[in-house]
């Protein structure tokens, strides 16, 4: 897995991109695909629990398929009024998480893409999963789209104050 | 009435969605060993039933290569060319030799620093959401439910 700041900041950019076209995209359900973006992670929980000699990596390792993160996606949404909103948020935060998974060189990562149906498995092997490389970058393409949604907010505005 | 059948239809979906998440784990907790998730280009069939993979923290360096303590705090001895230092973290491709060795095909090394930044960023990563989140939404405790901040 990249870093979960790496993951976060994918899921924003994604969220803040696909915002200047639809306007559903606003800063609360970006928090939502934020949380999103880390769902399938929840099996780190069994790196805490190897501390208490409970080894249950395999057992958990189900969430970290697109199938298990949706499950664990609908569950959370349950905990919301616009269940389905909250939902499509969730899954494009699972989205980026399985898209940033996909490039990394890593021979102990678990991504059945198609799990249950297949155990297919691909990775690109563009990079190590500790490399800071592409935290850097991810962190530097958020500055650069944060200061692209100021513009084209002004913009937005200024039309409405036309109108 | 109609708050109660919400709320009772909720608590079914929960079980049910707990229910089929309980069935992948256990389904794929017995099955993921018959389906190896590691590059088997290169390697012919017979190869492939006999390769698995491990990884651990690497805890003394060696003439063969170097041994490693896995997740279960079993010490592997590893047959490798690759020189790793000691407190990185490897992950190991290989061939368990009747010796007791275990033959790598393929390491990828995760420098000791490597790895306490992963968890350093992971933590920061974990914080700044916790904060967006909350900036956002809160928990109505009487319904349960989260809901925005005006």
């Amino acid at each position: 897995m990249p870093d979960w700041l790496t993951h976060i900041t994918v899921a924003w950019i994604v969220c803040t991109v696909l915002g200047f076209k639809f306007q559903a995209f606003k800063q609360p359900y970006i928090a939502i695909c934020m949380v999103g973006a880390l769902i399938p992670d929840i099996v780190k929980i069994s790196i805490l629990l190897n501390y208490f000699n409970l080894y249950t990596f395999y057992l958990l390792a189900a969430i970290h398929t697109p199938a298990g993160s949706i499950i664990i996606a609908s569950i959370i949404s349950l905990l919301f009024k616009e269940k389905k909103l909250i939902l499509g948020f969730l899954v494009l935060g699972i989205g980026t998480h399985y898209f940033m998974d996909l490039l990394l060189n890593d021979i102990n990562s678990e991504i059945y893409l198609f799990y249950p149906f297949s155990w297919s498995y691909w990775q690109l092997g563009l990079f190590s999963n500790t490399d800071y490389l592409i935290t850097i970058v991810s962190l530097i393409t958020a500055l650069i789209v944060y200061l692209i949604s100021i513009n084209v907010n002004k913009r937005i505005k200024t039309a409405n104050n036309k109108i | 009435m109609g708050k109660m059948i919400s709320v009772f239809t909720k608590i079914f979906i929960l079980l049910f969605l707990i229910f089929i998440l309980t069935l992948l784990c256990i389904h794929y907790y017995d099955n993921y060993q018959m389906h190896p998730s590691f590059p088997t280009d290169g390697l012919n069939q017979s190869q492939i039933q006999d390769v698995f993979k491990t990884s651990g923290e690497v805890v003394k360096l060696q003439d063969y290569g170097f041994d490693i303590l896995d997740e279960y705090n079993n010490i592997i001895p590893v047959l490798s060319p690759t020189k790793p230092k000691i407190g990185d973290q490897v992950e190991i491709l290989g061939i368990l030799e009747p010796s007791g060795y275990f033959k790598s095909i393929e390491v990828v090394v995760i420098e000791k620093w490597g790895y306490e930044s992963l968890f350093l960023r992971s933590f920061i990563g974990l914080i700044f959401m916790t904060i967006i989140f909350l900036w956002y939404w809160k928990l109505d405790f009487k319904k349960f439910l989260f809901v925005r901040r005006k």
